[in-house]
C-alpha cells in the first residue's frame, strides 16, 4: 500500500464477535452469586472442623501443661526437704531446746508413739 | 458495538441511583440493574484489550466483583461510568501482564500471538484490514493503545477518556495522533 489515511479510510471495525444474549443472562447469574448471594454469612464445614481441632489441640497442650508444672514443683519440694537435711549445721539437742512442752504433745501425737501395738512391735525387736 | 448511549438514558439520575447502590437495603437490586446496564459495553471495552473471549470473560467477572466490593470507597466525585471503566480497564491491563509474564514473553510479543491466533477465533470476523490494524495497535505503547482503542473503536469522547485514564484531554490528544501516525506507517509498510 503506497499511501494510507486512516481517517479518509472507512471505518475499519475491531472483528470481535458480541456474544449473544444466553451468554449476558448466565454472566449475570454467575455475577450475582459470586457478588450479592456470597455476601450472606456461611460458615464452612472446613471452618467447623478447624475450629474443633483447634479446641482439641488447646485443652490437649493446657492438659500437657499443667501436668508438667505439677511434675515441677513436687520434685522441687522433695529436692527442697533433701537439701535442708544434708546442709544443716543444727543436731538434734539444739533443736530440742527450741521445743516447748506444746510443740512435743503435738509430736508424740503426730508420732503414735504410745501406740500399743507399737510398743509392743518395738519390745519385740528389742 | 458501543452501549453507552444505553447507559446515559438508563442513569437519567446518577445520584439517585448511586444513593441506592451505596444503602444497605437497596444495594443488592440496584447492582443488578448495574450489571444488566453495563456487562455489554464493559465486555466491548474488555475485549478490545485482552482480545480473546475466554480472557474478557474472566476479566469481566473480576470487575464487576471488585466493584461490588468497592461500592463503599467509590466517592461520587467522578462519575460511575468512569469509575466502572477505570476498574475494568486496570483488570484488563493486568490480566494480559500477568499473562505474558506467566507465558515469559513481553507484553507486545503476547499481544502479537494473540492476534495471530485471532484467524482461527470463532469469535473474530475481521477481515484482511482489521486483522492488520489489530497487529499495528499491538505495537503501541499501551498507553496509546488504550487512546486509539477508546477514540476510534468504541468513540469515546476525550473528555470522557480524560476521566477513566486520569490524563488531560491535551495529552490524550497528542497520544492518539501519535498512534494514528504510528498505524499508517505501519500498514503501508506491511
Amino acid at each position: 500500500m503506497k499511501d494510507f489515511k486512516l481517517e479518509q479510510y472507512p471505518k475499519i471495525a475491531t472483528g470481535f464477535v458480541l456474544p449473544d444474549d444466553s451468554y449476558f443472562e448466565n454472566l449475570s447469574e454467575i455475577i450475582n452469586n459470586k457478588t450479592i448471594l456470597s455476601t450472606a454469612k456461611v460458615i464452612s464445614f472446613y471452618q467447623k472442623k478447624t475450629f474443633w481441632i483447634q479446641a482439641i489441640a488447646a485443652v490437649f497442650i493446657i492438659g500437657i501443661g499443667i501436668f508438667f508444672f505439677e511434675q515441677k514443683i513436687a520434685s522441687s519440694q522433695v529436692i527442697g526437704e533433701e537439701y535442708l537435711v544434708s546442709e544443716s549445721n543444727i543436731s538434734n539437742e539444739e533443736i530440742a531446746e527450741q521445743l516447748t512442752e506444746a510443740d512435743i504433745e503435738h509430736l508424740e501425737k503426730s508420732l503414735i508413739i504410745h501406740d500399743k501395738e507399737a510398743i509392743e512391735n518395738i519390745e519385740k525387736y528389742l | 458495538m458501543t452501549s453507552k448511549g444505553k447507559i446515559k438514558q438508563n442513569l437519567i439520575n446518577e445520584t439517585d441511583f448511586i444513593a441506592q447502590l451505596l444503602h444497605r437495603k437497596t444495594q443488592n437490586e440496584a447492582f443488578k440493574k448495574l450489571v444488566l446496564m453495563y456487562q455489554k459495553p464493559l465486555y466491548v471495552q474488555i475485549r478490545n484489550i485482552v482480545l480473546n473471549h475466554d480472557d474478557a470473560d474472566d476479566v469481566l467477572q473480576n470487575t464487576f466483583v471488585k466493584v461490588f466490593q468497592n461500592l463503599s470507597k467509590f466517592k461520587a466525585e467522578s462519575k460511575l461510568f468512569s469509575w466502572i471503566y477505570r476498574i475494568a480497564t486496570n483488570e484488563a491491563i493486568t490480566h494480559i501482564n500477568l499473562k505474558a509474564k506467566r507465558n515469559g514473553n513481553t507484553t507486545e510479543e503476547f499481544q502479537q500471538k494473540q492476534i495471530e491466533k485471532l484467524t482461527a477465533d470463532v469469535d473474530y470476523d475481521g477481515d484482511e484490514i482489521a486483522l492488520k490494524l489489530q497487529k499495528a495497535i499491538a505495537k503501541l505503547p499501551e498507553k496509546q493503545q488504550l487512546v486509539f482503542k477508546m477514540k476510534y473503536f468504541q468513540e469515546l469522547k476525550y473528555e470522557e477518556i480524560s476521566e477513566i485514564l486520569g490524563t488531560s484531554v491535551g495529552a490524550l490528544k497528542a497520544n492518539y495522533f501519535h498512534a494514528v501516525k504510528k498505524i499508517e506507517q505501519f500498514v503501508i509498510k506491511n
